[in-house]
């Protein structure tokens, strides 16, 4: 399936500085090219941090919408997908937390989606891949949200280590460690609910 | 390299991130442990599964731009605002210094005398006023031969001086 989320390695960095320079002096037009740039990944990593459409759509609008009052914040220090990327999932993190103390207060009714499997899978995908993002999908509930976060920035959005670096804000040698780590814990839950 | 060491490079080694040495070894490795392999299959389809996840977003920026709001992002202002300049003058730090530098100021004024005296300022303006008066009468002297004008002006002076006397006390 031909993602458009590809098209964001054709940004150069002296594109994508002067997008966000035109951003910060207030100018729309850049700003949509911009949103529309980043709109599949800051989607896809919500989705991924989430777990559900629904909320993943809410999240990415509303990190867009933020980012337009706030992009003067950005100093250019690093990249500005990592910087984006870390506020997408810093800001999932918080979601999700906000949700946990919600649920913990018995008036509430929970209303969390669960996991679903992506309806825009093909009917000729086997019956077993299905079952398999189901494992997954359940097995990433478990996990945590730091395991989570970079799961889905390196297996997800592929990232590169140095990249993961700079979006965690570690050592690209942590960065390793706490990779197989992730995937160490992911495989133990997959196994566990196959 | 021990099993347990070469395990902990299979995530690596899944991301290619080893040195082609490093690689060589783990390649022997999973020619001969059964465990190793199986984990790395794992790693591989999990991540595999993973990948597929990924799928179209909705049209997010069909949805965001009517919301942008026209005022445009936070500028960078130069100046601090009224409330922010408030804000800042009012920390403890701030307000203490400014505190502590008014007490010194004071201080100095008041005991070491800094100020000047109101009959410092008297005493020169008088002697200046005098001192310009008389200067301009002798030279007034100097194109006049009547001796009865000089002592005339001498007198003006005199009263000159003792009028802004009482002009500046209040009298
Ligand atoms: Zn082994």
């Amino acid at each position: 399936m031909p993602l458009n989320t590809q098209v964001a390695d054709a940004l150069t960095k002296e594109q994508e500085k002067d997008l966000v320079i035109r951003c910060q002096d207030g100018d729309k037009r850049a700003m949509e090219a911009l949103i529309l740039h980043y709109q599949h990944w800051v989607y896809n990593i919500a989705y991924g941090m989430l777990g559900n459409r629904e909320d993943a759509s809410d999240m990415a609008q509303e990190v867009f919408l933020w980012l337009w009052e706030n992009i003067g914040q950005f100093k250019f220090r690093s990249r500005f997908s990592t910087w984006l990327y870390r506020i997408v999932t810093n800001r999932c993190i918080n979601l999700k937390d906000q949700k946990k103390r919600r649920q913990t207060d018995p008036t509430e009714i929970d209303d969390s989606q669960p996991w679903v499997p992506i309806d825009t899978e093909t009917p000729e995908k086997s019956v077993l891949r299905l079952e398999q993002q189901e494992i997954l999908q359940k097995a990433l509930g478990e996990l945590k949200d730091d395991y989570r976060k970079i799961l889905v920035l390196r297996e997800m959005q592929d990232l590169s280590y140095e990249e993961l670096a700079e979006v965690i804000g570690c050592s690209v040698g942590r960065v390793k460690s706490k990779l197989h780590e992730a995937r160490k814990v992911l495989r133990e839950l997959v196994l566990q609910f196959s | 390299m021990s099993h347990k060491r070469i395990q902990n490079q299979l995530s690596a080694y899944l991301d290619d991130q080893l040195s082609p040495e490093n690689r060589a070894r783990i390649e022997a490795h999973l020619n001969t442990c059964d465990e190793c392999v199986e984990m790395l299959s794992d790693f591989r389809r999990n991540r595999q599964c993973f990948g597929a996840l990924k799928h179209e977003a909705p049209p997010i920026a069909d949805l965001v731009l009517p919301q942008l709001s026209d005022r445009g992002p936070v500028r960078r202002r130069l100046l601090p605002s009224a409330e922010e300049f408030r804000r800042w003058f009012f920390r403890p730090v701030t307000g203490g210094t400014f505190a502590v530098v008014s007490a010194c100021l004071l201080f100095a004024l008041v005991y070491l005398n800094l100020t000047p005296t109101s009959d410092d300022s008297l005493d020169l303006y008088l002697s200046e006023h005098t001192r310009y008066s008389v200067y301009s009468t002798r030279s007034e002297d100097a194109n006049d031969s009547i001796d009865l004008n000089g002592a005339q002006s001498t007198t003006n002076v005199e009263e000159d001086t003792d009028f802004l006397l009482e002009v500046f006390l209040g009298e």
